[in-house]
């Protein structure tokens, strides 16, 4: 007891430690519902006055509200009407503050230009911020005010922030940039000379060595400049090479990127034979390939592409489903088929799938359905994983039956058969149903004793189920209709059975009843001496018949009359036929119908019959339908017909690719690519955490050494500065942001020249010397960070 | 380019809305505009709005909610989808949370805007790394949380007037087994964390370093917990297991001071972990001491990697269950049908094996479906366990089972289906004229329950076996840190004919 007491009071001791004005706000807020409760007692006059209180605490908690009104687009508040009051707080001290009224400009300074303009003063004393994080807001800032007159300050800064030390605000400048060049693209003349202006800019930020960077300027590139590839010719390799260091988004556009890049800039891989050297290039859409023709002849493929494709593999293991979904188009584009298996593709597919959200998986299964009609035999192993459940989402429940129906085999069949059926007999969603049944009669294709046993069941179920859905129904009949036809031989049994089922059952839908009667129709020239009989046993029950019913029997009675014509070589005898006198019980009956249609009918058939227009009631009853449009029955060129497989037109566009380009342009990748590789290395290399470390680096082994002039210079320079004193400090800063591009950029150019081959073991020291830099550099800006932090 | 986020609860009302551009219609806006072209636009992945804007849904995994997200028809959904999957995990890094509730979210409005103001750019997404976020934006100041654990603290000292958690409560709890703290433990950790001098310091992803870890962390406790979970997805079939697969997730939270190096060895029984099933975090793909061939050919021995502070999912792995894993986990459940002499009984048995390391299952609930034009009642006759409601609109029976089962017990449930007057007379008809005779079989499918889906989840056991051989810091100072692994078994999809 004593114990607890004691550690009670050293527990409230701690607490008394604490300064008298936090606990006061402490104690009205414990808790985010409590200050949540409190936030929402703020009227809109109190809002008022906490924006002008000279509280920073109060100005925060009304700009916090003034955050949730604007995330719940509360319509109670006119936030409009405190433009002025909030935006002064853009002077705030405060990073979130600033933070708040720059998400408040976002949304509001298009409505009013001229206030917003107001700020611009202060967001640009913000850039001259020392800390990255002001320095980064402040140009979002900045280039988030959609006026036209702001262009040439923003444009200014954005020279300056290109060249910062921190790569967040060079990331910032990347999207800086984005936004300038979509606000051109109204004005024709004003857009050539923006161009010409930022385009330098975004040259130089694609050479950059921070990964953040790279991604954001990739996003600029792909937005902004997506006919301007050529950018990237000197940065391609090491692109690659920095590939899984990228952000997801970016990994996804670059892979994109460079797939339209491979086939306008680079050679097309090509077969050449062993023997006779005779060269084949890599088919334009990927189709299989027999494996004698991968032994007698090799691949030759670019060493860049190659390099690309290597480059790939990280990416293999991405949480991204986009991003499996690129590198899986790479390599279905890029290479041969070969290849695509080879990287484990088809289960990196499956894992997405499994792996990913309902929405994703939508999307995965249409890529994987384009993917097995090309390439089936690379998922037939994998056929378990597309049995549909019962909780997947109906898109993805019908895709993965088509996969399925591509995936069938001798082996599998017998499993998948039984699986179908029981889709068949127990889900509800009819779409499903509809599929199952139309990939059963693949199925059936595949083996004779299989159709057989299909067309069994499929009687059976008939005469158990009430099959109450239209649609399904309709599948249904045209499953059947399809089996008839594949097996001519035994479609007798089958047809008798179903007349059995129609005249005497009645658990019959009223859709699949009018669905056999018809089927009956379109096939009384196979076995004519059935329908006769199927139609007299029909009509003393046409009254009680349905709608749909009563309709096809009168069709068919038609159908079988002008069948019964056409037959007869001389003149047909009305008054002997008993399929006339059929057919005119059936008229009788059905001139008295309730249905208009069904008496409209009537009416049309015997005009014609009764003029003897018998050409055109061949034509009109007896012409040959075409094949329903069940899925697969192209079975010839599947892999050329992308219609079978209903994807998505979102899918369907992203398949289409440019061709190979037949001329591939002289280019030259590699004398640019060493000096950027260069910069690339100085900021990684010199990872004071990396470089302790020593292991085989898996980025190209030249890679490992050297540095740029360019960015190792400004670097740790700023950097030591910030250990003298803050005066000089800032001077430096400036000084450095406020040197002229053009100046710098000549030096580059030189620099380039005289250090590329000679300085390189000169350089490996530097990097040593600098990977120690860096060291100090932390310590001066915890230093740093120490004094601001207890400076108030 | 992302026009708008719109973050909702499973009912469609709006929670938080974040637009970067001017004028933004609203949720509601978009939602009339929608039901004017397509009744069933929710049920649907991507909506177009018109000929420049569409609408991607993602429903949440982790959270309750529903994300929208208005983009320009330029976008591809598969990436933006992926991205909003990615915040959602982000979210739940970044609040240190295990579930994004309705409240957390209303109590943090603010918060989120200036989250996704980092988060997207000019409607491109710029920053996704949950440490550099939590650097930009700074976590609220601890002392609403110190305040919080305090009290917290007393009352529990309180509640406990021996105050035997104090005498040895931290301790023992701390360091019982290789289990999570209790929460209280965790508060008391948390406690020294949120002390007024580690708190100030002001973080900020190192520039130089690792970029996906923040500088300049220190914490006074070292703290790393794993949790390793899986969800079963399988169907089964009369006993024999038809197709499935174990969705697992390897996830760390972890509070290292500085730049910790952490080794982690898994052991993994037969199974294997390569590219074709597995995804890893970033800070394991980009480490070099784990060699990209080896990680492709699966044969790693142990995984090094400095993580992220904080939450964070290292992995992610789906493993293939074969024929003869058809005894998923512990648990089996048996659905006989066609019971009784008139064939329209059904029993459904779950047993519950036995285990070393499993005490109980909570939460087991199983659902019955009956089949798809089975109109009528079902009554229970017998059952051992929990409740049972009946929902015959859905033609489902929902049997919640106790909320935590014993190890080593069975559970039945029998139930008795009638169909509806009309039918049954149907029925009566022709069985009365052939009263010895059973139902016909077309009746008697039609008394079945089609399948049964089950629910469950356990502690401290994966159903695949594999297991955390260890885990340590290797360049930690000279204190140790805490370690801890919580296993956890759920399921997903599973299902019972």
């Amino acid at each position: 007891m004593v114990d607890s007491i004691q550690r009670i009071t050293s527990v409230l001791q701690s607490a008394r430690d604490l300064t008298f004005g936090a606990a006061a706000v402490a104690s009205s807020r414990i808790g985010e519902s409590s200050y949540t409760q409190y936030s929402k007692s703020i009227d809109p006059e109190a809002l008022t006055r906490l924006l002008s209180s000279r509280n920073s605490r109060e100005v925060k908690d009304a700009m916090k509200r003034v955050m949730s009104l604007m995330a719940t687009n509360d319509p109670t508040v006119d936030l409009k009407s405190m433009f002025a009051d909030i935006l002064k707080n853009i002077s705030s001290e405060d990073v979130k503050v600033k933070r708040m009224v720059c998400i408040y400009l976002l949304r509001f300074a298009e409505s009013d230009p001229n206030v917003a303009l107001l700020s611009v003063n202060t967001i640009q004393k913000n850039l001259q911020d020392r800390d990255p994080e002001a320095k980064a807001l402040a140009l979002k800032a900045l280039s988030d005010i959609n006026v036209a007159s702001l262009y040439p300050i923003t444009l200014q800064s954005v020279k300056k922030c290109v060249s910062d030390a921190s790569p967040l605000v060079r990331a910032t400048s990347a999207m800086t940039l984005f936004k300038l060049f979509q606000d051109s693209k109204s004005h024709d003349e004003e857009d050539d000379v923006r161009r010409h202006d930022l385009v330098p800019l975004l040259q130089e930020l694609l050479a950059d060595p921070d990964p953040l960077v790279i991604s954001c300027t990739l996003v600029v590139l792909q937005n902004c400049l997506p006919d301007r590839l050529d950018l990237l010719h000197g940065h391609f390799r090491r692109y690659c090479a920095v590939l899984p260091s990228l952000s997801h988004w970016a990994q996804s556009l670059l892979v994109e990127m460079f797939i339209r890049y491979s086939k306008h800039f680079i050679k097309r891989p090509v077969f050449v034979n062993r023997e006779d050297r005779s060269e084949t290039p890599l088919p334009e859409t990927p189709e299989l390939v027999d494996s004698w023709f991968l032994e007698a002849n090799d691949l030759i493929i670019d060493p860049d592409l190659d390099l690309f494709l290597t480059s790939l593999k990280p990416l293999l293991f991405s949480s991204n489903a986009s991003v499996i979904i690129s590198v899986s188009r790479a390599l279905f584009m890029l290479a041969p088929l070969s290849k695509f298996r080879e990287f484990g593709m088809p289960h990196c597919l499956v894992k997405a799938l499994q792996l990913s959200s309902t929405e994703n998986r939508c999307i995965i299964v249409q890529m994987i359905a384009y993917y097995a009609s090309i390439d089936p035999e690379a998922f037939a192993s994998l056929y378990r994983s597309f049995l549909p459940t019962a909780d997947d989402d109906p898109i993805v429940g019908s895709y993965k039956l088509t996969i399925i129906s591509l995936l069938i085999t001798d082996k599998n069949v017998k499993d998948i058969i039984h699986e179908l059926k029981y889709y068949i007999t127990t889900y509800r969603d009819p779409a499903i149903v509809k599929k199952a049944l139309s990939t059963l009669v693949v199925c059936a294709h595949n083996s004779n004793a299989f159709s057989a046993h299909i067309m069994k069941w499929l009687l059976s179920f008939m005469e158990n189920d009430n099959l109450t859905d239209s649609e399904v129904t309709s599948e249904y009949v045209n499953v059947i209709r399809h089996l008839i036809q594949i097996n001519p031989s035994k479609n007798l049994s089958v047809m008798l059975k179903l007349s059995q089922i129609i005249t005497e059952t009645d658990n019959l839908s009223a859709y699949a009843k009018a669905g056999i009667i018809w089927l009956f129709g379109e096939y009384i020239h196979v076995e004519p001496r059935i329908v006769p009989d199927v139609l007299r046993k029909l009509i003393p029950k046409f009254a009680d018949e349905s709608t749909e019913a009563r309709l096809q029997i009168l069709i068919l009675a038609a159908k079988l009359l002008s069948f019964d014509i056409d037959r007869c070589e001389s003149d047909y005898d009305f008054e002997q036929s008993r399929i006339a006198h059929l057919y005119d019980a059936v008229m009788y009956l059905a001139k008295f119908d309730d249905d208009f249609d069904i008496r409209d009918k009537v009416r049309s058939l015997s005009s014609l019959f009764s003029h003897e227009r018998f050409e055109i009631l061949t034509l009109l009853l007896q012409a040959a339908k075409p094949w329903p449009a069940l899925s697969l029955f192209t079975y010839g060129d599947k892999a050329s017909d992308l219609a079978h497989l209903e994807l998505s037109p979102e899918v369907l566009n992203s398949l289409k690719v440019p061709q190979w380009s037949t001329e591939v342009p002289e280019v030259d990748r590699t004398p640019v690519e060493t000096n950027n590789f260069m910069k690339n290395k100085s900021s990684i290399s010199s990872n004071t955490f990396f470089a302790s470390r020593t292991r085989a680096n898996y980025q190209q082994p030249k890679a490992s050494s050297p540095i740029s002039s360019k960015s190792s210079s400004p670097e740790p320079k700023t950097f030591t500065s910030s250990k003298g004193k803050t005066y000089k400090l800032q001077s430096l800063d400036e000084f450095f942001a406020d040197i002229p591009e053009k100046p710098k950029k000549t030096k580059i150019v030189i620099e380039e020249e005289s250090e590329t081959e000679s300085d390189v073991a000169q350089l490996e020291e530097s990097s040593s010397d600098e990977s120690d830099d860096t060291d100090d550099i932390e310590e001066g800006e915890e230093d740093d960070r120490s004094s601001t932090s207890s400076d108030p | 380019m992302i026009v708008s986020i719109y973050v909702n609860d499973r009912c469609q009302e709006t929670l938080f809305q974040y637009s970067t551009v001017a004028e933004c219609p609203t949720f509601r806006q978009l939602v009339v505009k929608l039901q004017g072209k397509d009744e069933s636009w929710e049920s649907k992945y991507c909506n177009e709005i018109n000929s420049e804007l569409k609408l991607c849904r993602h429903v949440s995994l982790l959270n309750p909610v529903v994300y929208w997200c208005l983009i320009s028809c330029s976008e591809s959904t598969v990436s933006v989808v992926s991205l909003l999957e990615e915040i959602d995990l982000l979210l739940l890094q970044y609040f240190d949370k295990d579930q994004l509730t309705k409240q957390k979210i209303n109590n943090n409005l603010d918060r989120l805007s200036m989250l996704f103001h980092c988060i997207l750019d000019a409607g491109q997404p710029v920053i996704t790394d949950s440490n550099r976020l939590k650097a930009m934006v700074p976590s609220r100041n601890d002392l609403s949380k110190l305040l919080k654990t305090t009290t917290n603290t007393i009352t529990k000292t309180l509640q406990q007037p021996d105050g035997s958690m104090f005498k040895n409560g931290p301790e023992k709890s701390r360091f019982s087994g290789s289990r999570y703290p209790s929460s209280s433990a965790s508060s008391v950790s948390s406690f020294h964390v949120g002390s007024p001098g580690s708190s100030l310091v002001d973080h900020s992803v190192d520039e130089s370093g690792v970029p996906w870890r923040m500088s300049g962390i220190n914490y006074a406790n070292n703290e790393i917990f794993i949790d390793m979970s899986e969800e079963i997805n399988a169907i089964v079939e009369k006993g024999k297991l038809l197709t499935g697969h174990i969705k697992g997730c390897i996830d760390l939270n972890n509070h290292l001071s500085g730049q910790p190096l952490v080794e982690m060895k898994l052991g993994l029984l037969d199974h294997k972990l390569s590219h074709l099933n597995t995804t890893f975090h970033r800070c394991i793909l980009e480490d070099k001491a784990n060699s990209i061939n080896d990680l492709i050919a699966g044969k790693f021995t142990k995984l090094t990697f400095v993580p992220p502070d904080g939450r964070t999912r290292l992995c992610q792995y789906t493993l293939p269950l074969v024929k003869r894993d058809s005894n998923l986990g512990i648990i089996d459940v048996n659905l006989q049908s066609s019971l009784g002499k008139r064939l329209d009984e059904f029993e459904v048995r779950v047993t519950v094996g036995m285990s070393t390391t499993v005490k109980e299952i909570e939460n087991m609930s199983m659902t019955i479906r009956m089949n798809r034009n089975f109109k009528g009642i079902v009554r229970v006759m017998r059952n051992t366990h929990g409740g049972v409601e009946t929902n015959m609109t859905r033609g489902e029976v929902n049997w919640h089972l106790d909320k935590n089962m014993v190890c080593g017990s069975m559970a039945v449930l029998r139930c008795i289906a009638e169909l509806e007057p009309e039918l049954a007379s149907n029925d009566q008809t022709s069985s009365r004229s052939s009263v010895v005779q059973p139902p016909s079989s077309h009746l008697t499918s039609l008394l079945q329950p089609s399948f049964i889906k089950c629910y469950y989840e356990h502690k401290s056991q994966l159903p695949s076996g594999i297991k955390l051989q260890s885990i340590d810091v290797v360049n930690g100072g000279p204190k140790k840190p805490f370690k801890g692994v919580k296993y956890l078994t759920k399921t997903g999809s599973l299902e019972y004919r």
